[in-house]
């Protein structure tokens, strides 16, 4: 037999532990069956958003994102695209990215204060939201979110720079010195107008040394440079770069080595060379004197003697977690 | 004193008794004999593997199921050649045909599923191409469930042995990883199948005339050597195998930690020489070292030419994995990865509320239990004082820990939300189990009727209580605890089955509801669920269908949909975004997904499917192409 096996209570008071026991369960048994009640919304009715949008609409300016919360209330964002609804040029969505072009635009919070919460990242935008903006009708609260996303004050304080391409400024300065500013569009590119297709920046997925990777595509130009700058970056100590050419352009005899320049404020930290090879290459950039308070632009210029088949591609990082 | 069947120890009255004890207490003889854990382990084995075959054929596939089926199906044919035709098959060129594909993971997952392919869907016909190869991953999980009730038997008693395989059945996210062809049920199951034989060769023995067998028993050696075997397959299912040594280790040096001895003071005829002793090695660790990696070796053919090279290009791919998108916290995530806390926040978010509490309980009594096996260590793993439930929670509760920390401490990606710790689930059910064990004594302190019950659930060995009989209400409550427990993770389920079982959530972070609001992934895996499909058969006629935001995996999970037949060849998918029909799957950890879904926003809505509200996915017609 057991020497310390569990014996049959022979009467007395039950411990504490075992009535904390019995009421961890109990309580889990009482969430579980209201969690099966409760799985309506708070306001059912898309037209109440609406009507606590129109108390904040005069403040919105074109170019603005309204974005629903919960995210599964499209009838809600249909019921913001009707006319009328929203002032021209506001977008409402329940996703926020990069189709919504955040450096042009503001941010404004339709929340359903009966749904489930808002991921930490948002609670913490709208913890610093100012009070004053905050409206409150029949259950749907509209906050006006501060700047912080925009362009002019918009900083990027994550960790890897591919989802900070919305903020990115992209330019291709061709072999004839002509300067093509490119836009970024609805698919998170920035395409360049004017300039053959392949020549846009944004992520992709492209086949390196016999594996899909992820990583942004910026085609170069021969002869010019193109031009990558996220312009207002907290940085955080190091930056991490890596860049290939993918399989389907590596070793073509004609393209030239992809070499790309890290400046930080305008001031080349060091430069990088994409032989005419399969896989990945890189390495850090040390931001030693770098005063990593204050707000920084990162620059990539990317460049090449020769472009043909440079199906190019990169990764920016910096910190991690 | 309860006895364990055919290991019981004679009884020196056993002949001469010839009075009949009441048929209550000869049943219950029986009930915890190990004859009957055997008995109810094959039950558990019949019972599982039958149901997960019915419904296999309701349930999605992965992007996955396409790498490993016709990779088990490749290896698969390749042992049949060796069998019958030796001579040809080991040609080194035929080897490397036969393994190159999917030479990324080890093989043996894949040997099982290419055999049930075989056998189910080839000879027997019963199941399609692609399910007939899933079958091999359900028949490892019934394997461990089997394992899990004959492990926690005796150690547990009856009802939490047969509570943990229910409750991991009860796991939404667990059914439907052990019903595609993946690597991570299986490595589950090798995982729990080789830390059952690691604890039946060092766990058990006692000398204190508790049931059980000494570690020198014959019995103990046999179960060391299995374990070594079970360790080596385990290594040739998945990574995460290896990991389950070092809990293993650990846990034998806490039992015999006394064993370590550093002496100065004179010995023989050295007087100032440092004696160093260490406690002798278990046997189970030993046959782990030295079986294993042969087992890998000899079992996986791919490593017979350029062994070195190949196996540093397996664990380059790994340590090396390129980045996978996960959507946590509102944040996407490839590289740098999520952090650490993310297999915890899963794990947690991802378990039904009661059977959670139940784990909890339970980490906190296996906690406790390596407390008391540090305390009560001895030169020879003894441990006498310990009970079998101490021994056993210690162990589990490391292989836990580890099962799930190797995947959050160390610098791999993570993503796709829990596939990546699979072990970790029975292991922390096995946990719940004694959860449940101790919530039973908890209520008999209020309700002592409850004790009654105590004999049938093997809650207590003591000798007074084999006279009590239970009541029925007692039964009654006990039972309906126990469902109560595991019922939320069946309606969970039921919800959710069919391939919606990757967005299932618990209560704990407010269901699927809760978990999209929070910012997590609503489902992953690009999953071609039947649903969908069928409502594509009968509704697409011609027209073209493209998914966002993946659509090359849909290419080949819709492949093997016509191969099985369940749907049309005729079913057309299109790499045109301007197809006829569009899928948009509301996945987050799509940077492109809120552009996607602004372009589709204004077209119609002809097919949804939702849970609790939220939308999985959308299919919308093409506006230009209406009335095609």
């Amino acid at each position: 037999m057991s020497s310390t096996s569990i014996r049959t209570p022979r009467g007395g008071r039950p411990s504490s532990t075992s009535l904390a026991l019995l009421g961890a369960f109990a309580l889990a048994l009482v969430c579980t069956a209201l969690n099966g009640v409760f799985t309506s919304d708070g306001v059912d009715e898309p037209q109440v958003f609406v009507a606590a949008v129109d108390k904040v609409k005069k403040h919105m300016r074109p170019r603005d994102v309204v974005l629903v919360h919960p995210p599964w209330r499209h009838d809600v964002v249909d019921a913001l695209s009707a006319p009328g609804a929203l002032p021209a040029g506001v977008t409402p969505t329940i996703a926020l990215g990069l189709r919504h072009n955040k450096r042009a635009g503001r941010l404004w919070l339709v929340q359903d204060t009966g749904a489930p919460g808002l991921s930490d990242s948002m609670q913490a935008r709208v913890t610093r939201a100012a009070q004053g903006d905050v409206v409150d009708h029949q259950g749907v609260r509209v906050l006006f979110l501060d700047d912080s996303h925009t362009q002019s004050t918009a900083q990027f304080t994550g960790r890897n720079f591919a989802d900070a391409l919305d903020m990115a400024e992209v330019s291709v300065e061709t072999q004839d010195r002509r300067v093509h500013r490119c836009r970024f569009d609805g698919d998170g590119k920035h395409v360049c107008k004017g300039l053959p297709d392949w020549m846009w920046t944004g992520p992709t997925e492209r086949v390196i040394r016999g594996r899909n990777e992820t990583c942004v595509w910026s085609h170069p130009t021969t002869g010019g440079t193109v031009r990558v700058r996220f312009p207002n970056v907290k940085l955080q100590g190091t930056l991490q770069f890596q860049h290939a050419i993918a399989d389907s352009g590596a070793g073509n005899p004609t393209g030239q080595n992809v070499v790309t320049s890290v400046a930080i404020d305008g001031k080349v930290k060091k430069r990088f060379t994409r032989t005419n090879q399969k896989g990945f290459s890189g390495g850090t950039v040390q931001l030693a004197g770098v005063d990593v308070n204050a707000p920084h632009s990162v620059e990539l210029r990317i460049t090449t003697a020769n472009a043909g088949a440079r199906h190019y591609c990169w990764r920016l990082t910096q910190g991690g977690r | 004193m309860l006895l364990y069947g055919s290991e019981r120890k004679p009884l020196a009255d056993d002949v001469v008794n010839e009075a009949k004890p009441p048929l209550s207490t000869r049943l219950r003889s029986y009930f915890f004999g190990d004859r009957a854990g055997r008995l109810v382990a094959l039950l558990a084995f019949v019972l599982s593997f039958s149901t997960l075959l019915l419904l296999l054929p309701h349930q999605g596939l992965t992007d996955d199921d396409d790498f490993y089926a016709p990779a088990g199906i490749s290896y698969a044919n390749w042992v049949g050649d060796a069998l019958t035709s030796p001579s040809t098959a080991f040609d080194q060129k035929r080897i490397d045909r036969a393994f190159k594909i999917n030479r990324e993971h080890p093989p043996f997952a894949k040997y099982v599923i290419g055999a049930s392919h075989i056998w189910l869907h080839k000879k027997l016909g019963v199941l399609g191409p692609l399910d007939g190869a899933r079958a091999g991953v359900s028949l490892l999980c019934a394997l461990m469930l089997a394992f899990m009730v004959r492990l926690l038997w005796r150690p547990f008693g009856p009802l939490p042995a047969v509570f943990s395989a229910v409750a991991t059945l009860a796991l939404p996210r667990f059914l439907f990883h052990s019903q595609v062809a993946t690597l991570d049920v299986p490595v589950a199951a090798m995982v729990v199948m080789t830390v059952a034989a690691l604890f039946f060769a060092e766990g058990p023995h006692t000398d204190d005339g508790a049931p059980g067998r000494d570690a020198s028993s014959t019995s103990a050696r046999r179960w060391a050597a299995i374990a070594g075997v079970l360790f080596g397959l385990a290594l040739l299912t998945k990574l995460n195998a290896p990991f389950l040594a070092i809990p293993a280790t650990l846990w034998a040096v806490a039992m015999r930690w006394r064993g370590f001895r550093l002496r100065s003071e004179p010995v023989t005829s050295t007087p100032t020489t440092p004696n160093v002793r260490v406690p002798a090695i278990p046997r189970s660790l030993l046959w782990m070292l030295f079986a294993g990696p042969v087992v890998f070796v000899a079992g996986w053919p791919w490593l017979w030419q350029d062994g070195f090279k190949r196996f540093g290009a397996y664990v380059a791919f790994h340590t090396k994995h390129y980045p996978i998108y996960l959507f946590y916290e509102g944040e996407i995530f490839d590289k740098p990865f999520a952090p650490w806390t993310m297999p915890f926040t899963m794990a947690w978010a991802v378990v039904p509320l009661p059977v959670l509490v139940l784990g909890l309980v339970g980490v906190g009594l296996g906690v406790r239990a390596c407390w008391r096996l540090v305390r009560v260590a001895d030169d020879d793993g003894h441990v006498q004082p310990l009970s079998l439930q101490d021994r056993l929670s210690s162990l589990l509760v490391l292989q836990a820990f580890f099962a799930i920390g190797a995947v959050a401490f160390s610098n791999v990606p993570k993503y796709g939300g829990e596939k990546l710790f699979m072990p970790f689930f029975p292991l922390f059910m096995m946990l719940a189990a004694l959860g449940l064990r101790r919530l039973l004594l908890a209520l008999s302190e209020v309700w002592p009727p409850v004790g009654s019950v105590f004999g049938w659930c093997a809650l207590n060995d003591d000798d007074d209580s084999d006279a009590v009989s239970p009541t029925t209400p007692a039964l009654v409550v006990v039972g309906a605890l126990a469902f109560v427990a595991v019922l939320p993770g069946y309606l969970g389920t039921v919800k959710t089955f069919g391939g919606f079982g990757l967005s299932y959530y618990s209560e704990s972070i407010g269901g699927l509801r809760g978990a999209t609001a929070y910012g997590y992934e609503r489902t992953y895996y690009d999953i071609a669920d039947k649903e969908l499909a069928t409502w594509l058969d009968d509704n697409a006629g011609k027209k073209t269908i493209h998914f966002e935001p993946n659509h090359k995996e849909y290419v080949r999970t819709y492949r093997w949909l016509k191969k099985g037949r369940r749907i049309r060849q005729s079913v057309k998918l299109s790499k045109s975004k301007d197809a006829d029909l569009v899928v948009l799957t509301h996945e987050r950890r799509w940077k492109t997904y809120p552009g996607l879904y602004a372009r589709y926003r204004g077209w119609k809505v002809v097919h949804e499917k939702r849970i609790d509200g939220v939308p999985l996915y959308t299919v919308y017609e093409n506006p230009r192409r209406q009335g095609r």
